[in-house]
């Protein structure tokens, strides 16, 4: 009988564990998962889907030494992957063709402005639990839905691992809750032991192009003005800002980040010096590309908005880019 | 092949020929072999500028057009009267234009499928030939005000002829798409995801080109 009052702790106390991962707010399981997905270890597979495209990745995440490693492998098609360590990101792909990533923008400034933590999400997206059990990738899973405040940008259906709280599943919607752009883990170890060899770009037979992403030392603004937006969707900040001379042209090129801690977009702003262009729009999958001429004294430079948010955001935001002196 | 028929298919890649021109290009494609694979290698070599595989161009497209032409001619030869022969260079020029544009359209369309950003386009991606030139580019505007809903629609009207991007400008906006994948990638804390939709948007064909027009700007 004395082991009763002993018994019936215990089963508190587990009652209470199991009681709290169920409990926890939306919004604390996007922190779980924000902190999940940088310090974790995890090697999985996923498919990323747009449209009736599908793909299939493999990443493999691990923290060595306090420094993120990763590397991202399309397992479809020619070998092609991308590898970071830290900040220094590799790419390998076959043949001459590689991703440019001569005109980066440092990160840590997201960072910076959110301070890893996702409150500022609530001012944009109404988060909720969604109610019912699902399964991922063999993993007990949690669904949160971020329905947005507006019609500026796209909600998102995001599935968090119950166990560690990894994102396993993710769906991009538009505003009538039509998919854009999905991607899921169809198998996944989550806390495994990660070789540092399996973090290593694989070199052979393929250009390997290095680059490290360091704070731009020589930002310099040659005219006495800068670069702006004046129409933001509310909840959006700039999350970096970037102006170099372009490596072909010499022209000075400015790159604008700005996010609401889910979507990003960025603005290019570069110096053209062949004939005039004619406002386009092209949809690569959810992303969408806005472009505009825009005349500054003698200078035309053409304005180009890339991001996951809707043409009809993206289009007002290139209209409204605007040079202050 | 001569630099002329060289630089005229060129011209016609960027949809910048005359209807003279294309009938030109298009009997010279059914006498030379030499033509056809330029043509098509032509069609490989701005894929690989768009970072896109290369997509096995058909050459049946180019009788598909051809037919097209042929019908529209056995038509426009069927109408009599003054004001049909007054009309006639006009609607040549009209036929000339969207038959570049389909050539353009169709082949943007061909190892594509719909996606589910732009349905209205889905019944149209396995129509590549010249009868359905007009509900092509009827199905590209309803996309482009379907997501331009803004006020200023009225406003927009579409240059029929020469549709697609410029190369210069397709590079130039594939090269955007790799900078924002990195900005996302590093900035967004969804790890390296967006590489993900970069791959996939530089591999295939998925690029839908609707060259809007502002007539205020």
């Amino acid at each position: 009988m004395r082991l009763f009052p002993v018994c019936f702790l215990l089963f508190c106390s587990l009652l209470s564990a199991f009681v709290s991962a169920d409990a926890l707010t939306a919004r604390e399981w996007l922190d779980r998962g924000s902190h999940a997905f940088k310090e974790l270890n995890y090697d999985g597979v996923f498919i990323y889907r747009q449209g009736e495209q599908i793909n299939t990745l493999r990443v493999l995440h691990a923290n060595i030494n306090g420094i993120e490693n990763e590397k991202l492998i399309h397992l479809d098609q020619e070998l092609r992957e991308i590898v970071r360590r830290g900040h220094e990101i590799t790419c390998v792909h076959p043949g001459d063709q590689m991703v440019r990533l001569d005109h980066s923008i440092p990160s840590g400034l997201f960072a910076k402005a959110f301070g890893g933590s996702n409150e500022k999400i609530e001012q944009s997206y109404q988060l909720r639990v969604v109610m019912g059990q699902s399964r991922v990738a063999g993993r007990d899973v949690v669904e949160i839905f971020l329905k947005p405040k507006d019609n500026y940008r796209y909600g998102y259906r995001v599935w968090f691992d119950k166990e560690t709280g990894l994102l396993l599943k993710s769906h991009l919607l538009n505003n009538v809750n039509q998919v854009l752009e999905g991607f899921q883990f169809t198998q996944v170890d989550v806390g495994g032991v990660i070789a540092p060899a399996l973090l290593q770009p694989s070199s052979e037979g393929h250009i390997v192009a290095h680059h490290q992403v360091f704070p731009n030392e020589s930002q310099e603004d040659t005219t006495s003005g800068h670069w702006g937006i004046s129409w933001l969707p509310n909840g959006f900040v700039m999350a970096a800002q970037d102006i170099r001379r372009g490596s072909q042209v010499q022209l000075p090129m400015n790159t604008l980040m700005y996010t609401d801690g889910l979507s990003v977009f960025s603005v290019f702003i570069e110096g053209v010096t062949d004939s005039p262009h004619d406002a386009a729009t092209s949809f690569h999958g959810a992303t969408v590309a806005v472009s505009r001429d825009v005349k500054i004294g003698k200078g035309v430079y053409m304005v180009t908005v890339v991001g996951e948010i809707p043409a009809l955001t993206a289009t007002k935001i290139a209209d409204s880019v605007i040079f202050e002196k | 092949m001569n630099d002329k028929e060289r630089e005229t298919l060129s011209a016609m890649m960027d949809g910048e020929v005359s209807e003279f021109e294309l009938h030109q290009v298009l009997k010279n494609t059914e006498q030379s072999g030499e033509i056809r694979d330029t043509w098509s290698r032509y069609h490989s070599v701005s894929a690989v500028l768009r970072r896109e595989r290369a997509s096995g161009f058909d050459n049946r497209l180019a009788d598909q057009v051809k037919v097209a032409l042929e019908q529209e001619h056995v038509h426009k030869a069927g109408s009599k009267g003054m004001l049909a022969h007054l009309m006639r260079p006009l609607s040549g020029v009209a036929v000339a234009a969207s038959v570049a544009f389909a050539v353009i359209l169709g082949v943007q369309f061909y190892n594509q499928p719909s996606t589910s950003q732009a349905p209205l386009t889905a019944p149209l991606a396995s129509q590549t030939a010249g009868h359905h030139i007009g509900a092509s580019v009827v199905g590209a505007e309803l996309v482009a005000l379907a997501n331009n809903a803004s006020p200023a629609q009225n406003k927009i009207s579409k240059s029929v002829g020469s549709s697609a991007l410029s190369l210069q400008a397709q590079v130039r906006v594939q090269r955007y798409l790799a900078q924002h994948a990195e900005h996302a990638s590093l900035n967004s804390g969804r790890g390296m995801m967006p590489f993900a939709r970069l791959a996939s948007a530089g591999e295939y064909d998925r690029i839908q080109d609707v060259r809007v027009r502002m007539d205020t700007k």
